[in-house]
């Protein structure tokens, strides 16, 4: 019951904590009606979330729920993009003016990511909580508990909203410095993280690992290098350097924070005060006093930013769990040589599992993978590409296969599609209520001419 | 506003285009990443990775024509410094197009020869024909970056030979050429009952097309694992060799061998480590005759001997020559790329000496 509440208190404070920056941001600008606007499509869009959530298995839906599995983290990239293109625009220095509002473009992009922001992990919240309910055999306890947390998150971005406004929050924070504090909420990811889903943070450190990967790969095309056995073994040592996942998380970190870094720049060029004639020199000095207070209040929140995007990096390559690779389970073939795997266990996998087999003859063992993609969709693959040796694939978060020869992170997404680092995939399979099957000899000959075609 | 002066506000303007086109393509790479998962060569290639690639360079290329103008026309003051920004971005406009053609544009190929043979290059424009000749093999990189030796002589219309190793690539008219792999070529001659030869001359051992259902009449050795990455390293030393429209398949194996002096086992997990030592000499091979599914001979045989079966004989070398797969790429990509880091070497030498310049002037 504690679980269903913690989920939703964590993934709804999330939201809150986005929603006190925005709304300190908007306050300073007195643009009332777009905080109340930010704040209910929020809650719209978690509410939107719910009920697709709650929805039943059909395809419209399901649709829906594939698509939020890839684009979720477009979120992130939006946050990015809002920055980069305000990125110096700040509020003026201090004093009680209203500064210059926003630009319509900036808010409407604020208004898309508030009714996105917390719209995808809200589907995925009900069946987390119904599992609860189911665990502790109280369903309707887990969604009291559930509508509790959201409750108690909500007070809580009332108080610190009051607390942000008596402190006057709103003039440290300027419109692209928004766009960087709620991508660091965002790579941070707790709500995320609370439903097992992957936050953005480990989503750009497997984006850096695939682009470097491909990179290198590319270099090495495009130079008519040789294969690594022939190169140093300095040479080939950095290279590893380079494929190492902490080095793509600090990477990651860095190229995030660039974007910080380019309007923290911009704001430091923010012009001084310019003094009429016949002000007294200790105003001037006040003034200038208050200038530099300010810029440094400012900057430490710039750090915090920048801050937020490091610690979830760091947080993600702390947590990063061993691959997942599971010991493949024996299965035997029928008279007619037809190899039946029970689904039930399966089916019971969430989106983005693996399952492994091991299907043995006289001559060699054949392991084979069932693999439910984000989209629940299943795939039978060999557990073998068509470039490296026969070393199989493990999986790691963030929702990706791992080839256990070359370290390349395949998305779960495209496994089922042949060619390159994907598995080769099995297409001749059938399922029958809770059974898969498939032809053993077809599986062996799919085998056999992949191992062949590697000698 | 006249033609001319858009023409020039736009070449003005190009330099901040392309920044624009940079953020464009990080988020389309990030896009296509996010929601289909693509590789970096198809991103690139793609019909809109394409446009906004040649976009950013031709608008690099315009601002270097922008920056020209203004090192002609513009205040005498700013010369220097547009003369060195025009400099750089036409290196790097060059050195980009170089990189993108490269990857969507070259003509690539690849071959298999052995030592001593002649190639005609049919097919291939301003591919001359070559003589291969000798092939050396040493654990011993002829540069800093490569740990092992593998090179083939080549000459090209009775000219003095070149040398073709697995990098840098060498030029051979229009096209560059580097090894890719090598490979054992025993002279095997192989004949049945009746005298009549089944196989007769260099079997590549590694390259014969094998079906399925062949590859299970042998217990294969293990591929070892060495290192990372797609490998070719260590070639092969066994295959099944099938004549056509025959029901009789040869697999060979060389087990042992002297290899620069020394006798080694070649089926050891470690003879990776010295096949680049040299060639193999006096070779002891494993050989499986089957006919059909059955099988018919099973014995060692060593350099020189010819081992005799019910069905017929064979016959194994005393020398395995190696053979190399070459691959051969043309176009004026790398020589673009590399012509623009020059362009953009001298730039930046310029850009320093001017900062040098101006620092100990204001001294």
């Amino acid at each position: 019951m504690l679980n269903a509440y913690v989920i939703s208190f964590i993934l709804a404070l999330e939201g809150a904590f986005a929603f006190v920056f925005a709304s300190a941001m908007l306050r300073n600008y007195r643009l009332d009606n777009w905080r109340k606007t930010l704040g209910g499509l929020m809650i719209a869009g978690v509410v939107l979330g719910l009920l697709v959530g709650v929805l039943p298995q059909w395809p419209p839906i399901e649709f829906i729920r594939h698509w939020l599995t890839r684009g979720r983290h477009f979120v992130a990239l939006f946050l990015i993009s809002g920055g980069l293109i305000w990125f110096g625009r700040h509020n003026s220095i201090i004093s009680d003016d209203v500064p210059p509002p926003p630009p319509k473009p900036a808010l409407i992009l604020l208004a898309l990511i508030f009714s996105t922001f917390l719209f995808p992990e809200a589907v995925y919240l009900p069946s987390t909580v119904a599992d609860i309910g189911r665990l502790v055999e109280a369903p309707a306890g887990a969604s009291a508990a559930s509508a509790f947390g959201i409750i108690i998150a909500a007070l809580t971005a009332l108080i610190f909203d009051s607390l942000a406004s008596r402190f006057r929050l709103g003039r440290l924070i300027s419109l692209p410095l928004l766009f960087f504090l709620l991508l660091g909420v965002k790579m941070l990811g707790f709500g995320a993280m609370t439903l097992s889903l992957a936050p953005a943070s480990a989503v750009a450190s497997q984006i850096i690992n695939q682009l470097i990967h491909d990179s290198l790969h590319l270099f090495f095309v495009i130079f008519q290098a040789p294969d690594h056995p022939f190169l140093n073994y300095s040479i080939y040592q950095f290279i590893l350097e380079l494929l190492n996942p902490t080095a793509h998380s600090i990477l990651a970190a860095i190229i995030a924070s660039i974007p910080i870094m380019i309007s923290w720049r911009a704001f430091q060029k923010r012009p001084t005060p310019v003094f009429a004639d016949g002000i007294k020199d200790s105003e001037k000095r006040i003034a200038l006093a208050a200038f530099r207070n300010h810029g440094r209040k400012v900057g430490s929140v710039f750090v915090i930013a920048v801050g937020m995007i490091w610690l979830s990096i760091i947080m993600i390559a702390g947590l990063r769990s061993e691959p997942y690779d599971p010991a493949p389970i024996p299965v035997i073939a029928e008279a007619d040589g037809t190899i039946n795997v029970s689904l039930t266990d399966v089916a019971a996998l969430e989106g983005g599992s693996m399952a492994k087999y091991s299907f043995s003859t006289a001559e060699e063992v054949v392991v084979f993978m069932l693999v439910v993609k984000p989209d629940s969709g299943l795939a039978v693959v060999l557990d073998v590409c068509e470039i490296c040796p026969p070393q199989g694939y493990s999986m790691i978060s963030g929702g990706f296969l791992l080839c256990k020869y070359c370290q390349t992170p395949i998305p779960m997404a495209s496994v089922g599609s042949p060619g390159g680092c994907n598995p080769v995939p099995f297409e001749d399979f059938a399922i029958k209520g809770e059974t898969l099957s498939l032809d053993s000899g077809k599986l062996i000959n799919l085998y056999r001419k992949v191992i062949g075609g590697q000698r | 506003m006249n033609i001319t002066s858009k023409l020039i506000a736009f070449l003005e303007k190009s330099p901040a285009l392309a920044r624009l086109g940079g953020i464009v393509l990080v988020a389309y790479i990030l896009t296509t990443e996010l929601a289909f998962g693509w590789d970096i060569i198809s991103m690139i290639i793609s019909t809109p990775g394409m446009l906004i690639c040649l976009s950013i360079i031709a608008l690099i290329a315009l601002g270097s024509v922008g920056k020209l103008r203004r090192a002609l026309v513009g205040p005498k003051e700013n010369r220097g410094r547009n003369l060195i920004a025009t400099i750089l971005m036409f290196g790097a406009a060059l050195s980009l197009i170089g990189i993108y053609g490269s990857i969507a544009w070259r003509t690539v190929t690849s071959f298999s020869v052995g030592e001593g043979q002649p190639f005609s290059a049919h097919g291939k424009p301003n591919l001359p024909d070559i003589k291969f000749g000798e092939i050396t093999l040493k654990t011993e990189g002829p540069n800093f970056l490569l740990s092992r030796r593998v090179d083939i002589k080549a000459s090209v219309n009775g000219e003095p030979s070149k040398t073709i190793g697995l990098y840098p690539p060498t030029f051979i008219g229009s096209w560059r050429l580097s090894v890719n792999r090598f490979g054992y070529a025993p002279a095997i001659d192989w004949l049945d009952v009746s005298g009549r030869p089944l196989f007769r001359g260099l079997a590549m051992i590694g390259t014969f097309p094998l079906s399925p259902e062949d590859a299970t009449l042998v217990d294969w050795l293990p591929i070892p694992n060495v290192m990372l990455g797609v490998g070719f390293y260590p070639p092969r030393l066994e295959e099944m060799i099938t004549p056509p429209m025959s029901d009789y398949h040869l697999f060979i194996r060389i087990i042992s061998g002297e290899i620069a002096g020394v006798k080694r086992d070649l089926t050891a997990s470690d003879a990776h480590l010295y096949l680049t030592d040299g060639k193999i000499n006096n070779p002891v091979y494993f050989i499986q005759i089957f006919n059909g599914r059955q099988k018919v001979y099973e014995g060692e045989v060593k350099a020189g001997e010819v081992a005799k079966y019910p069905g017929g004989s064979i016959s194994l070398p005393n020398q395995i020559p190696p053979w190399v797969e070459i691959i051969a790429t043309r176009g004026p990509w790398m020589i673009m790329f590399f012509i623009g880091l020059l362009i953009m070497t001298i730039g930046s030498l310029g850009a320093a000496t001017r900062f040098g310049y101006i620092r100990i002037r204001r001294r």
